[in-house]
Formats: C-alpha cells, sequence, structure tokens
C-alpha cells in the first residue's frame, strides 16, 4: 500500500487503514479493468485507466465502507477517468487528414468494432452504455453514480445506443 | 407515421405501463422499420454486454511497476499525435527565443554530432549537432532537407507546419519498432521556414531534460493524425552531466512589483494585481472533468468589463501536486489547441503552455491565443496564470506586451500564506464528494483556509453519522511558530441543520477565536485529532 501511495503523490495523508485496498482491488479490479478495455484502444490504455482508477480512489484516503457503495463509488472514478481519455482522443483525432497518416488498422473481430463505434460517440454516451449493459447498473444506479437524474441516464442510453447504430454501421459493422 | 424510437431505443431501460407497452408491441408489428430498429437495438445491446476476453489483471503488489511501464508506452503514442491546430507564430517565436537566451550563456561541455534519417518511405534528411552546456541544457542544432510535401505540407493549409519534433528517450529503431518503454523528454514544432527545408536552434532545458547517460533520439513526427515516424537521428549518450552552478540556473531574479500596483489575498493566495483591478468572477470551474477531489477554481481579476480589450487575467487553481504532470495531462494531451509548450526562464520554476482558441458572436468570429504560465503554490496546488489575445474579428491576436508582462509579474510573485508561514494546511479531499479531510471521518466543506478579518465567518465542519443537536468539543492547537497570543482555544459546538456532501448536519466553527493573521491550527475533536490543519491568513 505504501508503494503505490507514494507513486501516487499521497504519502502526506494520513490514516487509512479503515480501507483494505488490497482487498478492494482483488474484488473490482478485474471488472473494472473490463469495463475500461471496453472503452478502450488497448489493453494497455485499459490497464492504464484501471490503474488511475485506483490511484484517484487512493487519493481520497478511504473508500466507502459498504460494499455496494464502495463498488459504485470505483465505477464513478473509473468513468470519469475513461470519459477524460475518450475526449483527449477526440481531440487528437480533431485533425486534417493529409493523406500520408499511417490509417487506423480497422479489426476484423466484432469486438474491435464495437470498441470503435463505442470511441466514436459522446464519452458520456458510451459510458452510460458500458455500465448499463455489460456492468448491469441499473438506471438508478448510475445516477447515483453519476450524480446526475435518473431521466438523464436514460437519455444518455437512448441517445447513444442511436449514435452507437449509426457508428457502428459507419465503420462497416452489420447489425 | 410517427415512429416511437424513444421507446425502442429505451426499450430495456425502464418499466412501462402495460397500455405503452401494447401500444409499442402492435405498432412494431405493424412497421417494418421499427421492427428493423428493435432488432438493430436488442444487437447493440448483445454486442455492447458481449463479455471481453478474459484479461489477466496484474497482482495489487506490481501495480506501480506497471503504472511506469504502461505510461511510458502510452505517452509517445498520444504525444506523437498531438494537434497543433494552426500556424506556429509569434508566440511561439518568442518562446524559441528566450529559450535560446537561456542557452547560451555558457561554455559548451560535451558535443556531438548524429545524422538524421529518413524513416521509409519518407525521404527527409539532415544532421545535426547536440551540445550538452555546463548548465546541463542540450542544445541542438539541426538542418534538414526532404520535399515540400513533408517540410511544409502544402494543401489544405500551406503555412500549417507539419513536423512535431521530439527529444526522446531511446534509439530510432526502438521508436520505428514502438517499443514500450520509451518516453518523449520534450517536443516543439517550428515555422515553415522554406518550403523543403528545416533550420533550426533548440534549447532542451536542464528541467526538461532526463540525464543523457542513456540513448536519446531528435525524432520527427508528422503533425496530426496519428502520423508516423518521419525522421530521425540518434544522439550519442554523454556522459554524466557536469555539475551545474546551482548560482547559474535561476534565469531570472523574482519580478518586482510595481510600487502603484496591490495585492489582494484570495482562496490562501496573495495575488499581486494592477492598481484598480478586481475579482470578477470567483467559481469552481467543473465543466471540463465532474470529479470534486479534482475540480479547479477560476478566478478573473480584470481592469476592464470588455472581453474584448482582453485586460483581464484568469487564474485557475488546480490541485495537483505535480506541475509537470498538471501541465501534461490537462493541457498538452488534454482540451487545449497546443501551439507550445516548455520551461519558462522564471526564478522559480515555471512552466509555460501557449494554446489557441476560437470565438464567434453573432456573424463575426475570430482565434485569440491563450498565454499560461504554470507555478506550484503549495505542496497541492498548481496555479496556472493565463492571459488572452483580444478580440479581434477574422484575425488571430495574441496577448499584448503590456498583458504578459503583468502575467508575469503575477505568475512570479503569487504565494501561498500558509505556505509562506510553513502552515501544513490540509488539502486533501473525498474523490466522491470533495469535502476535505485526512481521516474520512471529520471534514471541512469549503476551505481550510479564513483571512483573519474574517470575524463572522466560519468553517463548517462535518462529521459521519452525525446527527441534529449532537454537540462536539473542539479545540484548536496552534502550530509553531507560535503568532497568536492563545496557543489554545477551545469550545463546545452544537450541530445544526445544514445541506453538506455528506448530509444535512454541520457543525459552524466560527474563524473569531482564532483569526490571528498567519496562525496556523490543528484541529482536534472530542479530544481526538482530526488531521485537519486550519490557517488564518493575512
Amino acid at each position: 500500500v505504501t508503494e503505490i501511495r507514494e507513486a501516487a503523490g499521497v504519502t502526506t495523508r494520513s490514516d487509512a487503514s479503515a480501507t483494505d485496498w488490497e482487498l478492494l482491488y482483488r474484488a473490482h479490479a478485474g471488472g473494472i479493468l473490463r469495463y475500461c478495455r471496453r472503452l478502450s484502444r488497448n489493453g494497455e490504455a485499459a490497464e492504464e485507466l484501471m490503474q488511475e482508477t485506483f490511484t484517484r480512489a487512493l487519493r481520497a484516503g478511504q473508500a466507502p465502507v459498504d460494499p455496494n457503495e464502495a463498488r459504485r463509488w470505483l465505477y464513478r472514478i473509473a468513468t470519469n477517468a475513461t470519459i477524460d481519455r475518450l475526449r483527449r482522443e477526440r481531440l487528437l483525432r480533431f485533425v486534417r487528414f493529409a493523406g500520408h497518416e499511417r490509417a487506423p488498422q480497422v479489426g476484423s473481430e466484432e469486438t474491435d468494432l464495437v470498441r470503435m463505434a463505442l470511441r466514436a460517440i459522446a464519452p458520456e454516451q458510451a459510458t452510460a452504455l458500458v455500465l448499463r449493459l455489460h456492468q448491469g447498473f441499473a438506471p438508478a444506479e448510475i445516477a447515483a453514480m453519476l450524480g446526475i437524474g435518473e431521466a438523464a441516464v436514460k437519455s444518455r442510453l437512448v441517445r447513444g445506443r442511436r449514435r452507437f447504430i449509426e457508428a457502428y454501421e459507419r465503420i462497416g459493422g452489420r447489425l | 407515421m410517427t415512429h416511437p424510437d424513444a421507446l425502442i431505443l429505451a426499450d430495456h431501460d425502464e418499466a412501462r405501463d402495460p397500455a405503452t407497452q401494447l401500444f409499442l408491441e402492435q405498432h412494431v408489428r405493424e412497421c417494418a422499420e421499427c421492427r428493423e430498429l428493435r432488432n438493430k437495438v436488442e444487437r447493440v445491446d448483445v454486442l455492447i454486454a458481449a463479455l471481453e476476453r478474459p484479461i489477466p489483471v496484474p497482482p495489487w503488489s506490481d501495480l506501480d511497476k506497471h503504472r511506469s511501464r504502461r505510461h511510458s508506452a502510452v505517452l509517445p503514442i498520444a504525444v506523437a499525435v498531438v494537434v497543433v491546430g494552426i500556424l506556429a507564430g509569434t508566440a511561439l517565436r518568442e518562446w524559441r527565443s528566450v529559450n535560446d537566451v537561456a542557452g547560451t550563456g555558457a561554455a559548451a561541455e560535451q558535443t556531438t554530432s548524429f545524422e538524421i534519417r529518413p524513416v521509409a518511405p519518407w525521404r527527409t534528411t539532415g544532421t545535426g549537432r547536440a551540445t550538452l552546456s555546463s548548465r546541463g541544457e542540450l542544445v541542438l542544432e539541426v538542418s534538414v532537407r526532404g520535399p515540400a510535401s513533408e517540410i511544409s505540407r502544402p494543401g489544405t493549409d500551406p503555412l500549417q507546419p507539419n513536423f512535431i519534433w521530439h527529444l526522446v528517450e531511446g534509439t530510432c529503431a526502438s521508436w520505428e519498432r514502438n517499443d514500450p518503454g520509451h518516453s518523449v523528454i520534450a517536443r516543439w514544432t517550428l515555422d515553415p521556414q522554406q518550403p523543403d527545408a528545416q533550420d533550426f536552434r533548440h534549447v532542451v532545458s536542464k528541467g526538461e531534460l532526463d540525464p543523457m547517460t542513456r540513448p536519446h533520439a531528435l525524432a520527427a513526427f508528422r503533425n496530426g493524425g496519428g502520423g508516423p515516424l518521419y525522421a530521425c537521428g540518434d544522439i550519442a549518450s554523454f556522459g554524466p552531466p557536469a555539475a551545474a552552478s546551482s548560482a547559474a540556473t535561476p534565469a531570472k531574479a523574482s519580478p518586482a512589483l510595481p510600487p502603484d500596483w496591490q495585492v489582494l489575498t484570495e482562496h490562501d493566495l496573495t495575488i499581486p494585481l494592477p492598481q484598480g483591478w478586481t475579482k470578477t468572477l470567483d467559481a469552481p470551474a467543473s465543466g471540463d472533468r465532474p470529479d470534486p477531489a479534482n475540480d479547479p477554481r477560476l478566478l478573473y481579476f480584470g481592469g476592464s468589463t470588455s472581453d474584448a480589450a482582453a485586460r483581464f487575467v484568469a487564474i485557475w487553481i488546480w490541485p495537483s501536486r505535480s506541475l509537470d504532470q498538471l501541465v501534461r495531462e490537462r493541457y498538452v494531451q488534454g482540451n487545449l489547441s497546443l501551439i507550445s509548450e516548455g520551461t519558462a526562464p522564471s526564478w522559480r520554476p515555471m512552466r509555460e503552455v501557449i494554446g489557441v482558441a476560437s470565438w464567434s458572436a453573432g456573424a463575426a468570429g475570430g482565434r485569440y491565443r491563450a498565454r499560461h504560465l504554470f507555478v506550484k503554490v503549495d505542496p497541492e496546488r498548481v496555479v496556472d496564470v493565463v492571459v488572452f489575445g483580444p478580440r479581434v474579428a477574422s484575425t488571430e491576436t495574441e496577448p499584448t506586451p503590456d498583458m504578459r508582462s503583468i502575467q508575469e509579474i503575477i505568475a512570479g510573485r503569487i504565494v501561498a500564506p500558509s505556505q509562506q508561514a510553513g502552515c501544513p494546511r490540509t488539502q486533501s479531499t473525498d474523490a466522491l464528494t470533495g469535502v476535505v479531510t485526512s481521516n474520512g471521518v471529520i471534514g471541512i466543506v469549503g476551505e481550510t483556509f479564513a483571512s483573519s478579518g474574517a470575524f463572522n465567518d466560519s468553517f463548517v465542519m462535518v462529521k459521519r453519522a452525525a446527527a441534529v443537536g449532537e454537540r462536539v468539543a473542539v479545540v484548536f492547537e496552534q502550530i509553531p511558530p507560535i503568532t497568536a497570543p492563545a496557543t489554545s482555544v477551545s469550545y463546545g459546538v452544537p450541530a445544526s441543520p445544514r445541506t453538506t456532501p455528506w448530509g444535512d448536519v454541520a457543525f459552524e466553527l466560527g474563524v473569531k477565536p482564532i483569526a490571528f493573521p498567519s496562525s496556523c491550527w490543528r484541529l482536534l475533536v472530542d479530544g481526538a485529532d482530526s488531521g485537519i490543519v486550519l490557517f488564518v491568513g493575512p
């Protein structure tokens, strides 16, 4: 724990012994990694996001005691980190294509197309879809997690599905 | 015919009343278009729900090591595609020139020449000379030639600079293979000088430079689009840098405070400002990332109400422990159209980033540059002082020399009084709510800083599971150096109804009993150290 706390630059935080970070990590790292993977360009980026999630959690000093609340809390942090990353990637894609760049490799596998389509839509919609459909959170849980209204979550899901369909078909996916 | 698309798209997200469901089913039966949409939605749900292949999770004990390696691997890729949205003009030239000045003062310590070779199928080639000065700076003098299509990017925007030069740690061969374990030391771009050539001198400051005892390469990446490596040259390793004279390192003295300036104290910062300037904005800036523990605060100070004149300064207060990390993550790779970034010459560590933004008002519009100067003011905060080019329609503007000068004085002299007083004011927050806390049980809503003149203000203390009417005994113990007549202040305080991120109860701790200028107080609650340190400023 000390090692990662130091890596996270949080060595001056005081006692966090109330949270068993290793236990929390064992319980949720796999799920969060899969969640991030669905929204990431590659496995390394997903692992970065998972790392970032736990680094930010450690910085908080203490996790919620209730296991369900702790899980939602971690997913909220992961979602924020993911949205951040997706926005960044969006900016980086906002570049004139002059005809010489290496074209992005279109994956032959369906999962690659799913990931690409998710990254092509608004980050808020993409994360809502993955939290709902891949991680199984109810709209009310997502709302509590993200600090927004349930109606807003449902709106993101509806718009997200529409945009996903458009994006998926645009990059060659067949529904 | 109106189709119930929204109902179909939300099919599995909500329970519906039987009448609505019946309507939907009937409509779908009769509408081929809606059946197709429903089939697609069901397929989408299955596709997104499909489990990823099992991914090995790094062991907890190994996480730190993974972070370092992954970061190094991803960073160069991200950096290589950083957008330089527009022509790098005067601002960049000025930035380069000041860096050049910083690099010319000392005799060369170690020099090596290197070849820059094209990376197939590109043809840009050239030569370079690298000098590690006695001040620890790396001076690069480079000359490359190649076809205009590679050097100056004719076409959609002939003035857009094409190359982003990178000083990278690692060899050219390993960069071409995209091996992990590399990092970018510095990067910059140049105005197109002529269609088929670039000749430049660039100084990589000691602060940016990793020790040159390992292999480095100078690489040109295409500007944008995830582009490939164009040209690359291996720079031979130098020996350990000669011990630099510490007296030679600071490039400038602290900028003098003009006699007619005022100093305001805001958010535990003393901020020098031109006489007559006032605060025009003080708000949390949460639009960029909804992360309570990491959201910045945004202050505007100005002497004019006219945005068009840009006679104002924006100050972003970021909760960040690392100047470099903040600049890298939130600006260079973040939400900014970057023109340049580097180390600004200053008596204190300072980073400079220049970006560009566009504006529109009705039919008019233009672009302006923003110059950011970043300084670390205490262990927990980095401040970004920003000035902007004025708004002139159909023109790209940059901050005036006058505003740049004002900015440099502010960035050079802005300090945290608590830091100056040696007070370890608590600033750590609960990531979920943003409440300042050290132990997760006792917290302060808002800031752990108060002004000594604010007798009627209160610190809003929250406590997990507190109830209205509950009474706690609080003790403020002064942390040396003692500046107040009382070394300890104690009183009881009841919980009162108040909506806070931790619930509907709070304890209001009046500032008045400890309102002594530059005093630092440890907060004890019911005899136990809460871990919270409060500071009362000037």
